[in-house]
């Protein structure tokens, strides 16, 4: 879907990607990273608002050499709170929709049915500048989504939402992207958010992708980490285990949080401390641990 | 109301970039326009004031009831001999520019303004869409407005002549001055749309861009007049966008003296310095419009 190579951008003294390199591929894909990372900088490079060095392409296609193809085929929508003043919300997304390159009738049957597909069929013929932040997020998702693209970019969809319409705009996102088979790139610095809908994370940090790759990858852990929960002696059974070539780091959870090449050794360091191992679990990280070892790791430079 | 997810449906056409995006730009944003009131009030009211002071004009003046001035031209040249049509164009200017100065100001200026406080021009530049049909969609909701006020009356005198006239092949002989009263508020159209839109392009408050047209076109007027008199230099006439306008007019339409008065100093302007003035104004707000929206939108 998105081919990057040393992609790099300054303003001024301010380098906002520094030598950018990935490969995004179908499906819903986060791109994570602090504020200031260089995530809103990378969606519009590659959407050909801004001039960049380096490589990239989009669905095949240079957006550097073919900027408007590139934008036929996305759905955009942006972080700010932005609005066509003085439009109804259906006549709003029917006009972006005509800005696409859509025929004017099929942009008006379209942009009612994406009107209802978010939920605001009701509130099409209200002026789109009274709409509240959550309307207008669901708003411009319509907008992104009327001329029907192949790929969706999000820059931080649930920005102002209640607790409730963010739940709600996050099934939608999830639903596009499984049951619609959108590809999906959505840019936050909310964990829960890129978890909650995608199947893999781009990771900036300073304008450097410091990880990347299937969510389930980035969460497995280290091969070979365990958490066991025995009962007997557990002091006998750390030196055991130590004894073996295991390394215990220590209380994880309620048991020991071991380090074993193989199941079988912690069973026999059990055995010889006269432990009942009664729960043994490999470690899962979740995708905070993930994100904050890679944007507090130091850089390599 | 609830999300309705079983709703989505794929739309098998293939959206892609068409210079017709320029024309959807321009013809919503007369729709939206003309959803106000007070717009639709007052271009109702000037175009039919405009119109209709034309077409009463060239009536009482074929009755022999009309402007004193008009009169002692036809005792002087002869109703056959003079181009009545040019002659009521020359008089109509003064009072069309100042129309169209305020219809600038009112429909004009707000445009890029209100589309950069809302925070438009993100969704607009996420499309396929260049600058150049930005600007051009823009310029001709402008345009459109504009026209109503400087092109129609004088396509209106036209007709009026051609219905009244007793003369005959009157539509053919006439149709060449036509096309030079349509020239000339179309140069009119084009100066004050791009200074318009330009000033637009500065701010994020449309009242503000509108005062400051209009501050602008005062200004200039007053300022021109009192050099050009002061320093007896006709010339510095160009220093007002629409006198350029109006001694180009001249230029297109000539008319048997005595002229309007008021308007010596614009007989005695040099014409290729108002060709100039017009280009550098019209230019110019096109500069500041064209580099100030690619700034907003990359900064945006």
């Amino acid at each position: 879907m998105l081919t990057i190579r040393n992609l790099h951008k300054r303003f001024g003294q301010t380098v906002a990607l520094d030598g950018v390199d990935c490969e995004v591929g179908a499906g819903a894909t986060g791109l994570l990273g602090p504020n200031g990372a260089g995530k809103t900088t990378l969606l519009r490079i590659l959407l050909g608002l801004l001039p960049a060095g380096g490589e990239a392409r989009v669905m095949g296609l240079d957006p550097f050499r073919e900027p408007r193809a590139v934008r036929a085929r996305i759905g955009y929508m942006p972080e700010s709170e932005c609005t066509i003043p003085g439009l109804f919300g259906v006549d709003a997304v029917a006009y972006l929709g005509r800005l696409a390159g859509m025929p004017r009738r099929d942009a008006f049957k379209r942009a009612h049915e994406v009107m209802y597909f978010v939920g605001l069929g009701e509130e099409r013929y209200r002026d789109a500048s009274e709409y509240s932040t959550g309307m207008q997020q669901r708003l411009k998702l319509a907008a992104a989504l009327v001329h029907d693209p192949e790929l969706l970019m999000l820059d931080e969809p649930t920005n102002g939402l209640d607790p409730k319409g963010r739940e709600e705009m996050l099934t939608l996102l999830r639903e596009l992207a499984t049951e619609h088979r959108k590809h999906l790139l959505l840019s936050s610095h909310l964990l829960p958010d890129v978890e909650h809908v995608c199947s893999s994370v781009v990771m900036l940090r300073q304008g450097r992708i410091v990880r990347q790759g299937p969510i389930t990858e980035l969460t497995s852990g280290e091969k070979g980490t365990y958490e066991v929960k025995a009962r007997g002696d557990a002091v006998r059974l750390a030196a055991e285990l130590k004894a073996l070539g295991a390394e215990v780091g220590g209380p994880g959870g309620d048991g020991l949080l071991v380090r074993a090449p193989d199941t079988a050794t912690i069973f026999r360091a059990a055995q010889a401390a006269g432990a009942q191992v009664r729960g043994l679990k490999a470690v899962r990280r979740t995708l905070e641990n993930v994100f904050l070892d890679a944007v507090e790791a130091p850089r390599a430079d | 109301m609830p999300i309705d997810i079983a709703s989505y449906r794929r739309w098998e056409g293939r959206a892609r970039a068409t210079p017709l995006a320029a024309y959807a730009i321009a013809a919503t944003m007369v729709r939206r326009r003309m959803r106000i009131r007070l717009v639709r009030w007052i271009v109702s009211v000037f175009s039919l004031m405009a119109t209709g002071s034309a077409a009463a004009t060239f009536l009482f003046t074929l009755e022999g009831e009309g402007d004193p001035m008009i009169q002692h031209q036809i005792r002087l040249f002869g109703i056959d001999n003079i181009d009545l049509l040019a002659v009521l164009n020359h008089r109509l200017e003064g009072t069309l520019g100042w129309f169209g100065i305020l219809l600038a100001a009112l429909v004009g200026a707000p445009l890029i303004a209100e589309d950069r406080r809302a925070k438009a021009l993100p969704l607009y530049f996420s499309r396929p869409l260049g600058h150049v049909e930005y600007v051009l969609g823009k310029a001709a909701s402008a345009a459109f407005f504009l026209a109503l006020l400087l092109v129609v009356p004088r396509a209106s005198m036209y007709l009026v002549e051609v219905a009244f006239s007793d003369a005959e092949g009157i539509a053919l002989r006439q149709l060449p001055t036509l096309l030079r009263t349509l020239a000339t508020g179309g140069l009119g159209i084009a100066v004050l749309a791009s200074v318009a839109l330009g000033v637009s392009s500065l701010t994020e408050r449309p009242t503000y861009a509108a005062l400051t047209f209009l501050g602008i076109s005062v200004v200039a007027f007053g300022t021109a007049h009192h050099l050009a008199d002061a320093l007896r230099d006709p010339n510095l006439l160009v220093l007002e966008p629409y006198a350029c306008v109006r001694r180009i007019a001249l230029d297109l339409l000539p008319v048997p003296a005595p002229l309007r008065p008021g308007t010596e100093d614009l007989a005695a302007m040099d014409v290729g310095r108002a060709w100039t003035g017009f280009g550098i104004w019209t230019g110019l707000g096109l500069l500041v419009l064209v580099l100030r929206v690619r700034r907003v939108e990359v900064v945006t």
